[in-house]
This record gives C-alpha cells, structure tokens and sequence, in this order.
C-alpha cells in the first residue's frame, strides 16, 4: 500500500517533441490521490499531450511517468488502462450503432463471452459474468442518472449526455485515476451540474482521483483543488484557486500568448 | 467614451446567436467596428471568436442577431456576397490555396475584379514585396509567416472596407509576429478597417485602438485598448472571479 | 533537452523523416518503371504500342473528365463511362436519326447524315463532316444533361453534406440507370457509325495504323491542350483549381463556387461525349461498352495521381499501353488472351493503392 504522502501520479522531466517543436517539455508535475486537480493552460500548452503520454498513446522522448510507485511510460494504452488509469476524450466517440448499455458492458477486457469456444462450452459462466457485468453497468447508469437512456443508441444521445457516457465507460472498471480532457465543452448546465456533483461524489465518497483538463474557469474554480497551470510544455504553477488567480505568471501565460520552442534556432 | 453615431460604424454586429449543430456558441454578442479602427477580439478558449468572424462573413448561418455593414443588413447572406459588398476575411488555418501560385492566389483574391485584377495586383506586389519576389512559387511551399502575408494579400485584393482578421499570430515564429503586426498596422494606417481575433491579447491590445473581451460566447469587457491592458478586470475574465 | 531526449526525438523525426524520404523514393522508382516500360514496350512491339497510344489517348481524354469531377466536385464519378457512351449514342441519333423500334430501327425523317455531302469521306477518314457536326451536338446535348444531373442527384447531396460513399453509390446508380436506358432506345446489338471495312496504313517498324486512328490520338492532344489553357490560363480555370483545393477558401474570396461547378460540368461534359464518340469510333458503339472501358479510365485516373490533369494523361497513357501490349505477353508459353485487357488495368490499381496511393503526381495526404 502507498503512503498517502507519495503522489498518486508523477512525471518528471518528461519531453515530447514533434517535427522540431517541443510540445512538452521538461514537464514535472505529480497528482495526489483522492484530489480532484485541475489542469489548465493556453492553447498549444501541451496538455492533451500530456495526457496522451500519461495514457500510452505517445511515446516520451525524455523523461519518466510514474503511476503509484510503478513506471508506466512507453505502456501501450491497453495496459495503461489495466492498471487503473481511465481517459475520457474532448470529442465523445461512443460505439454509435450500439445503445448506452452495450456502449458500457462492452467496457470490462477479456471477457468470457468473448471466446467462441467458452460460449459453447460453458454456458453458465459466460452467462453470470454477463449478469455480474449488467449489475455493474446498471448501476453506473443509475448513479449518473442515465438509467432511462439505456436502450437508446449512443448516436442520439445529446452533446451533454455523450459526455456522462463516456465517464460511465471509465467507471466500469473501477479505475482508480480518471483523465477527463474538457468533460464541461459542450454541456447544457442542468447536465454540468450532474456531471460536477458525480464527480465530486465519486472523489469524496468512492476515493477516486480525477485530473481533469478544462478551459471553463468557473468550472475549474469551483471544482478542482489544487490547479496545476502548464504553459510552453511544462509546469509553471500550481496551487488553490485563489492562488491561481492571483499568480502573475498564469495571466501572463494567457495573455502574453505563447511559443511553442524550437528545438534548433 | 465619445458618442458614436451609426454613420461612423462600418461594421455593427447585435447580439449575434451562432453555432454548430446543436452546439450554440455565441449566445448574443455584440460589437462595433468605427471607419479607419482597428479592433481587437480577445478572450480565453471556447469564447467563441472564431465563431464570431465566422458567423460575420456567411460560413456560419447566425441563428439570432443582426450583422450591418454601413446601413445595410447582410446577416446571414452567403460568404460570396459578403465579401463582395466588402467584407474580407482571412482565415485562421487554410488560408491560401496551396498548388495554385502566389500570383494566382491573389487572382483569386481578385476574382470579382476581373480584367481590373491586374493593376490591384501589382500594388500588393508593392505592399509585399517579399511575396513579389516568389509570384511564381506554389503557396504550398511558402513559409508560415510567407503564407500569413499572402493569406493577407489576397483578402486585400477587394480594397475591403473592413478587414477580418482571424489568429493571424497562430503558429507563427516571434519574428514572423512580429513582421505580421508590422504589416497589419501599415495596412491599418492606410485606413482600412480591421476586426482582430487573438490568442495573443497583450499583442492584440498593444495594436488595436479599441477592444472587447469575449468569454463564453459573451460580451464581458470593452473599451479602448490601452486602458484593457492595464486593467484587472481582464485577469478576471481569464482567470474566473 | 538531454542528449537522450534528443537522440529519442531525432530518431522519431528520423523514422517520419525516412517515411516521407521512402514515398519520394517510391515516386521515383514508380517514373522509372513508367517510363522503362513505355520505352520497352515502344521498342519490342511498336505496333501494339501505336495501337496503346491512340487507345490511351480516348483514356486520357475521359482519365482527364474523371479527375477534372473528382478534383473539383470530390467525388468519384462511377457514371463516368456510361455517360461517354451516352454522348457516343447521342452523336449516332444525330447522325442517323435512328432510335430502336419492336421490331426494327425507327427513322427520323431528317437528320444530319441528310445533310448534303455530310457522309463522304473527308479524305482519307471512314466519316464525312457529319460526324464532327453530330459530336458537336452531343458535346451539347451532355453538357446541359450533366448539369441537369448535378442539380437533380449531387447537388442535394452536397447539400446534405452526403459522404464520399453515398456519392459512389448515387453515380453508380446513374450508371445502371444510363445504360439501361441506351438498352431501350438503341438495343444490345453493336453498331457502327460507318459500315464497311477500311484499310489500314503501314508506318514504320510494323506499324498498322488506320487514319481514323491516327486522327483520333490528333484530336485527343488537341483537347488536352484545350483543357490545359483552360485550367492554368483562363480565370474561370483557375477558379476551378481553386475550388478543387479549398472551397470554403474560394467562397470567401468571392467566387460563386456553384457557378463555377455549374461550368465544371459543362467541361467535362463536353470531353466526355468526345471522348465517347472516339471510343466508339475505335470500337463500337455498345452499351456495355461504358462500364468496361470504366476500370482501365479510373486505374490510369489513380495511376496519374487522382486529381492532376497530366497525371491523368499520363496514366491513361500507360494503362493503354500496358494493355494492348499485353496480348504480346508470354505466361508459361502461352499468349496472354485478349480478353485479359481488363486484368491488367486492374492489377495496376491494385499495385498503385497498395505500394503508392497517390500515384506519380498525386498531391501528398
């Protein structure tokens, strides 16, 4: 068991570059567990980069990303997700031609029913998994109050409502780091509002981490504590909303726009 | 802040409602561009600023509002005939048109001239001589900054009344910037009027007489740019109350 | 940055470095093999290489309507064959005034073949100046039924925002719905402009060519250079281009983007009743004939680099000439049948798609 001193997530120097231009760059931040950290920036920052890292879409040229002691860098995504780490994306892409339940039950790897042979085989155990798997997924949904919605085929869904499913996707698996890039864009405030309490239930009451990218700053203010800031691929700050707000290096950040470095001049 | 009539006004947006499929972005927001001004757009992500020039030259059918220029309507005319009763617009990204060459981009640029295109042509030549020493290149092969001017040329082709200005600085090397806004103010000397959108507000500030600082597809700030950069309002609207 | 860091990202700029280093690599290796090829096949067989050059230069006339549509309007027209045989049909009921009848042809009373001396051979070709009159006509009579078809089918796709497959399946409807049509006005049995059987004439290195052959290949070039002036000298051109690589762009500088699709048609409907009428001229007028000559036409289009007028010409070129030369091939002692022609267009394709998409001068995705 970690020490609830260790961080629950941490890079360190970490380096992604591409065509020359370095879109992250010696990036050293860590995550604690049980927070709800925000992660903000201007555009070009590098945090959907960083998340790809974290998540095993990208290699890191340089650098390590640590996940509960472990090293996870250079894992494929498959992997990074087994070991507990979930990723929504900013543009929701569930399963269209499938209904929010299959969209969800589909979530759990190797599952029995996969293999042809233990369809035939044994019967009984695919079929309880099935029953074990269609408890859990209930559930979910009645948690983010999409119960109604489960039969209904995740391309009719609303903007808002593609969102909560792709959070109920992360939540099938128990993960314990959840990487939401901008779960706010898009969503009418009745939903954000369900969207924000869920989190916060799910941090405070089941012990799951979220580290979230968002640009709404009302949304960030009100929900994460503490907000790392990265600008030109690294960390530039971090602290409590208020401390934010007031750090002149973070407005600078935003105002002053910014350039990603060149590798050679 | 001086009393503005209508007359002075070539652009007036009212409370313009835009967006995309079911997303609404702009949710009412309304500005003023005054002859010979320029105008910065700045705010942060999701602001709607893009949607705005948009929603302005015809790419994006507003849903609400009213976009005058001078004393006549053009809301939600096709971009053809925006742009030919004045309106340029020089997009963010794919602003050229890469196997076409320099010369024929802005050909294009002055489509609606015809046989007068030539002699327009000639004065960009002399307002960019850079691009004059490349006519024959394919844009495709320019440079970031080369494309931003050439993407700058051929919306200038139509002598605009107002001049739409989407990110220019995007992706573009501090010295190519700096060349751009160099460029942009002489232009804007010449008394073209001009409507910026900006990542780079401090940049944007600094250039343009007048300002508004859009968030969340709203108005939150306006007034004349040199007191917008000293302000702390403007941190507010970035940073959240 | 480290020096690892470094290494690391060099290695990784190193491994797209040598991506984009292998495509112009196999772009090159692609020209030579073109050209060694068509250099070869001119050498060992110059008659089937004549034969290849006046065939392709039909190809590349349609090649060229092809990529012309593809380019501007983005779509891949699978009516594209049929429509030419269509022209070639139109410019036959011009000329002869005859349509299919129960049980037989039914005769307008006039048409162009009554016109006086409008069938006497103008020199040494099989037709008199009723055919280039009738082609005229058909140039016409496609143009104003292209553009009628964009407004009745592609146009309210485009509208709707349709996807590349749904064009594809919406023009090979058109295709089935075309020939079925020229099945019922002019019957499956093949027919000629001119009766008869002409000579041909003897070149150089074994070269058999008839005149109309040789005027067919003539008035090919004649139109591809027509089209080039067009594209790169004329504004209306250029708007095309335009057009083809960023429309959002062109409506913003002004163009009418759906005036200029509407002379997009008009063009390639234009080329494809010439381009028809050749065909038929070479072989005969058929309705099958449409979809057959279709994948060799799309094989040079792709081959050329789907989009490029030359690359168009060019790939028609050798499509054409690796097929007729390839009745001289050799598979285990025996002669490649004739009626293989298609296999060989087809086995391009499949080579161009799989080891160089983009073909000789596509532009790079």
């Amino acid at each position: 068991m970690q020490s609830a001193q260790a961080p629950l997530l941490e890079t360190r120097d970490l380096v992604k570059a591409f065509d020359g231009l370095l879109a992250v760059n010696r990036c050293t931040l860590q995550v604690r567990q049980g927070t709800i950290t925000g992660l903000i920036g201007p555009n070009g920052a590098g945090k959907t980069t960083l998340f790809n890292l974290i998540t095993g879409f990208l290699r890191p040229a340089a650098g390590a990303i640590y996940f509960r002691g472990e090293r996870i860098d250079g894992l494929p995504p498959h992997k990074v997700f087994r070991r507990g780490i979930a990723r929504t994306f900013q543009i929701p892409r569930p399963l269209a031609s499938m209904t929010v339940l299959e969209n969800l039950m589909l979530v759990p790897p190797e599952q029995k029913g996969e293999r042809l042979w233990n369809v035939w085989l044994l019967p009984g155990q695919v079929a309880r998994q099935e029953e074990e798997i269609f408890a859990k997924a209930m559930s979910v949904l009645e948690f983010l109050d999409l119960a109604h919605l489960r039969d209904e085929y995740a391309a009719n869904l609303s903007a808002g409502q593609k969102k909560l499913l792709e959070l109920a996707r992360t939540l099938m698996c128990d993960p314990q780091l959840v990487l939401l890039d901008e779960p706010g864009a898009g969503v009418n405030p009745v939903l954000l509002r369900r969207l924000v309490a869920a989190i916060e239930e799910l941090c405070h009451g089941r012990g799951i981490t979220f580290f979230i990218i968002e640009h709404d700053m009302d949304l960030v203010m009100r929900l994460c504590n503490p907000i790392i800031v990265m600008s030109s691929g690294e960390k530039i700050a971090e602290g409590t909303p208020d401390e934010i707000r007031a750090d002149e290096r973070v407005l600078e950040a935003y105002l002053g726009g910014q350039y990603l470095q060149r590798q050679r001049p | 802040m001086a009393a503005n009539t209508s007359n002075a006004n070539v652009l007036e947006v009212r409370d313009l409602v835009a967006g995309y499929g079911e997303v609404e972005i702009l949710h009412g927001v309304t500005l003023r561009v005054g002859q010979g001004e320029m105008v910065a757009v700045i705010g942060p992500n999701g602001a709607g600023k893009s949607t705005l020039m948009k929603a302005i030259v015809g790419l994006v059918r507003p849903r609400a509002g009213r976009v005058i220029l001078r004393r006549e309507d053009i809301t939600g005319l096709p971009p053809e005939q925006v742009v030919a009763r004045g309106v340029c617009y020089v997009p963010q990204a794919d602003n050229v048109f890469p196997s076409l060459t320099v010369q024929e981009n802005l050909e294009m640029g002055g489509y609606l001239l015809g046989g007068r295109a030539r002699e327009r042509m000639e004065r960009a030549f002399a307002l960019f001589p850079e691009l004059a020493r490349r006519r024959r290149e394919r844009a495709g092969r320019l440079s970031g900054g080369q494309r931003q001017m050439l993407a700058l040329a051929r919306a200038l082709m139509l002598d605009p009344q107002v001049l739409l200005l989407d990110e220019p600085s995007a992706g573009l090397a501090p010295r190519a910037v700096e060349a751009l806004f160099a460029k942009v103010q002489e232009i804007n000397g010449t008394g073209v009027a001009m409507l910026m959108v900006e990542q780079n507000a401090r940049a944007a500030l600094k250039l343009a007489h007048r300002a508004y600082v859009l968030a969340m597809g709203q108005n939150r700030l306006e007034g004349p740019a040199q007191e917008l950069l000293a302000s702390e309002e403007v941190a507010r609207v970035y940073l959240g109350e | 940055m480290t020096a690892l860091a470094r290494a690391r990202t060099l290695a990784e700029t190193g491994w797209q470095g040598l991506r984009y280093r292998a495509d112009a690599i196999a772009g090159v290796v692609l020209w030579a093999l073109v050209l060694s090829f068509l250099a070869g096949a001119a050498v060992t067989s110059p008659d089937h290489f004549a034969v290849g050059l006046v065939v392709g230069s039909v190809y590349a006339l349609a090649a060229l309507g092809l990529t012309l549509i593809y380019g501007v309007l983005r779509f891949a027209n699978f009516a594209h064959g049929d429509l030419m045989m269509l022209g070639a049909y139109v410019a036959y009921f011009a000329l002869t005034g005859a349509v299919l009848g129960t049980r037989r042809d039914v005769q307008l009373p006039r048409a162009l073949d009554s016109l006086p001396g409008a069938t006497e051979r103008l020199g040494d070709l099989t037709f008199g100046y009723g055919l280039p009159l009738a082609t005229a006509v058909a140039a016409v009579a496609l143009a104003l039924l292209c553009i009628g078809l964009d407004r009745a089918v592609y146009r309210p796709l485009r509208r709707r925002r349709a996807g590349v497959v749904i064009f594809a399946v919406a023009s090979l409807g058109l295709a089935i719905g075309l020939r079925s049509l020229m099945l019922m006005l002019w019957g499956p049995n093949p027919r000629l402009y001119v009766e008869g059987v002409f000579p041909a004439h003897r070149f150089p290195f074994g070269v058999l060519l008839k005149s109309d052959q040789v005027f067919t290949f003539a008035v090919a070039v004649a139109l591809a250079g027509l089209v080039y002036l067009l594209l790169f000298r004329t504004r209306l051109g250029k708007a095309m281009r335009a057009l083809a690589d960023n429309p959002d762009l062109a409506r913003v500088s002004g163009i009418d983007t759906e005036r200029i699709v509407v002379w997009t048609w008009v063009v390639a409907g234009a080329l494809i009743a010439v381009a028809g009428v050749l065909l038929a001229l070479q072989a005969q007028l058929n309705p099958q004939l449409g979809f057959v000559i279709l994948l060799p036409v799309f094989a040079g289009a792709i081959l050329g680099g789907i989009g490029h007028p030359l690359g168009a010409l060019v790939g028609a070129l050798v499509v054409a000439v690796a097929q007729e030369s390839s009745v001289g091939w050799e598979f285990f002692g025996r002669q490649l049948d004739p009626t293989y022609k298609p296999g060989v267009a087809f086995v391009i394709l499949i080579a161009i798609l799989l080891l160089r998409p983009r073909g000789l001068m596509g532009a790079r995705t």
